[in-house]
C-alpha cells in the first residue's frame, strides 16, 4: 500500500484502540473484537498487552506494508491480530518483539547493533555511557545525525572529529570496532542562564551506513511539529525503554537539571511529557530519543526526566523542541 | 433543557455561561509564569515552571523536588497554579 494509506490505516487503528471505541461495530473488524471482548469483561491489558502498530517497508520501494508488533508468538493468531491484519488486507508485517516497557527486564531491541543504522539506536561517544540515535540530518555537505550534547559531545568535554559509537559503550559499542561517526559541533551546555537545547550532531563515517531515515518501532517521519502550544499525545522510541507512549503535560517549562559532576543547568522552552497508563515514557539512556505526535511529525528531542511525578507517579520526562534543535545546531532533519 | 452552548447562542442575556470566558489565554499565563519565577525562582526546592492545564483551564505548573515547609499560593494574578513534586531532573 501506500505511504499515505498505510499511515491513514495506523492512525485510525491506533486512535480505535487506545479509545477502545466500539463505534461502528457492525462494520468494522476491530471494533467488533474490542465489542465482544469488552461484553466478555476481558480487560483493556489483555488486549493491547504488548500490541504496537507502525509501517515497515514493503515489497517494492514506495509501497509499505501495517507494521504489528506482538509480544508473543501465540498472540499472531488472536482474533484482534486477525481483525486487524484483515483491515490491512494482510499487507502487513508481524514481528514478535518480547513486551517493551519501561520496567521489562528483556533488553529491548534499541541496545542492538545496526547496519545500516538506525534512529532509535544506541549509540555514545567512545568515552561515555550510551543514549540514543535521535534522527539523520544534514549540516551543510555532511550526512550525519543528531543527539544529545551529553550523549555524543561527553558535557562539553568532547573535541571535535572525536569517534561515536553505536551500539554505545553500555551495549558493548567498542572503538575503533563499532565507530560509525566523529562528532562534528554540539551546542555549549551553560550554567549560567538558560540553555534552549541538549544537542550535538556527528558525521558519518560512512555515509552508506544511512539506509532509512525511519524511526525504530515507529515509522516514518512525516514532517516537523510546530512547538507545542497544547497537550496532545507523542511516542518515542529510545535505547533504555524501546516504544512508549506519553501525552504532553505541559509546554515553555523551565526545569532545572542535574548532570553528572556538574552544576545544575536550566533549560528555558521546553516540553514536558509524563507515559501513558501505568509505564514511564522514559529513564536514563532514552536521551537522544526523537519524540513524534501521532502523525509522524517530529516534536521533541529527549534529554531528561524526573524521579517522581505524573498521575501514575513513573516520573516526567523533558525535552527540547525539534525547530530549536535544527536551528541551534544548523542542520536540516533528513526523512 | 439548554446546554452551555444553547444559552450563549443567545448573546444579550446577562451572565451567559461562556467556557472561554472563564479561560485566561495564553498571554495571561505567561505573564503569570513570569511573575511566579520571581516569586519561586529562589526556593531551594524550586525545580522549574511550565505552561500546562488544570480542568482544560491553562494554568502555572510549579515543579519542585519536595513540597517547601513555605504555603505555596494557588493562584499567581489570578491565574492558577498546579504544584507538582518531581524529585531531581536528571539528564538520561
Amino acid at each position: 500500500m501506500r505511504l499515505e494509506s498505510a499511515r491513514e490505516l495506523r492512525n485510525n487503528l491506533d486512535r480505535l484502540l487506545s479509545n477502545q471505541s466500539t463505534r461502528g461495530a457492525d462494520m468494522n473488524p476491530v471494533a467488533r473484537v474490542i465489542h465482544r471482548w469488552s461484553q466478555t469483561l476481558k480487560g483493556e491489558a489483555e488486549i493491547l498487552d504488548g500490541l504496537a502498530l507502525g509501517i515497515a517497508p514493503g515489497p517494492q520501494p514506495h509501497q509499505y506494508k501495517l507494521a504489528i508488533r506482538i509480544a508473543r508468538a501465540s498472540q499472531r493468531r488472536h482474533e484482534l491480530v486477525t481483525a486487524i491484519s484483515s483491515m490491512a488486507r494482510s499487507e502487513t508485517d508481524v514481528r514478535v518483539t518480547g513486551l517493551i516497557s519501561a520496567q521489562g527486564s528483556k533488553r529491548p531491541q534499541t541496545q542492538d547493533r545496526y547496519r545500516p543504522l538506525r534512529a532509535g539506536a544506541s549509540v555514545g561517544h567512545y568515552q561515555t555511557p550510551a543514549g540514543t540515535l535521535g534522527f539523520f540530518a544534514r549540516r551543510g555537505a555532511e550526512i550525519g545525525f543528531v543527539s544529545n550534547n551529553h550523549i555524543l559531545a561527553d558535557c562539553n568535554r568532547a573535541n571535535e572529529m572525536d569517534p561515536i559509537l553505536q551500539p554505545g559503550t553500555t551495549d558493548g559499542g567498542e572503538h575503533p570496532r563499532d565507530e560509525i561517526g566523529e562528532l562534528v559541533t554540539f551546542v555549549r551546555l551553560q550554567t549560567r542562564g538558560k540553555n534552549l537545547v541538549d544537542a550535538a550532531f556527528a558525521k558519518l563515517v560512512d555515509e552508506h551506513n544511512c539506509g532509512t531515515c525511519d524511526v525504530l518501532g515507529i515509522g516514518p517521519i512525516s514532517g516537523i511539529a510546530d512547538e507545542p502550544t497544547d497537550f496532545y499525545r507523542v511516542v518515542k522510541s529510545g535505547r533504555a525503554t524501546g516504544f512508549t507512549e506519553g501525552e504532553i503535560t505541559a509546554f515553555e517549562v523551565s526545569p532545572v537539571v542535574h548532570y553528572l559532576g556538574l552544576p545544575p543547568m536550566t533549560f528555558g522552552g521546553q516540553i514536558e511529557i509524563a507515559g501513558t497508563g501505568n509505564n514511564a515514557f522514559s529513564r536514563g539512556g532514552d536521551s537522544g530519543a526523537l519524540i513524534l505526535d501521532m502523525d509522524g511529525a517530529a516534536v521533541a528531542m529527549l534529554f531528561a526526566c524526573s524521579q517522581k511525578g505524573a498521575d501514575n507517579d513513573r516520573g516526567l520526562t523533558y525535552a527540547n523542541p525539534v525547530g530549536r534543535v535544527l536551528s541551534a545546531l544548523e542542520v536540516q532533519l533528513l526523512q | 433543557m439548554l446546554t452551555p452552548s444553547d444559552e450563549c447562542s443567545a448573546p444579550w442575556k446577562f451572565n451567559c455561561y461562556n467556557e472561554n470566558a472563564m479561560n485566561p489565554g495564553l498571554a495571561e499565563v505567561r505573564a503569570a509564569k513570569e511573575k511566579a519565577e520571581v516569586l519561586f525562582g529562589d526556593l531551594p526546592e524550586f525545580c522549574g515552571l511550565g505552561i500546562t492545564r488544570i480542568d482544560n483551564e491553562l494554568a502555572v505548573k510549579l515543579n519542585v523536588s519536595e513540597l517547601p515547609n513555605i504555603d505555596l499560593p494557588t493562584h499567581v494574578d489570578g491565574i492558577r497554579v498546579k504544584v507538582e513534586v518531581v524529585g531531581e531532573i536528571v539528564a538520561g
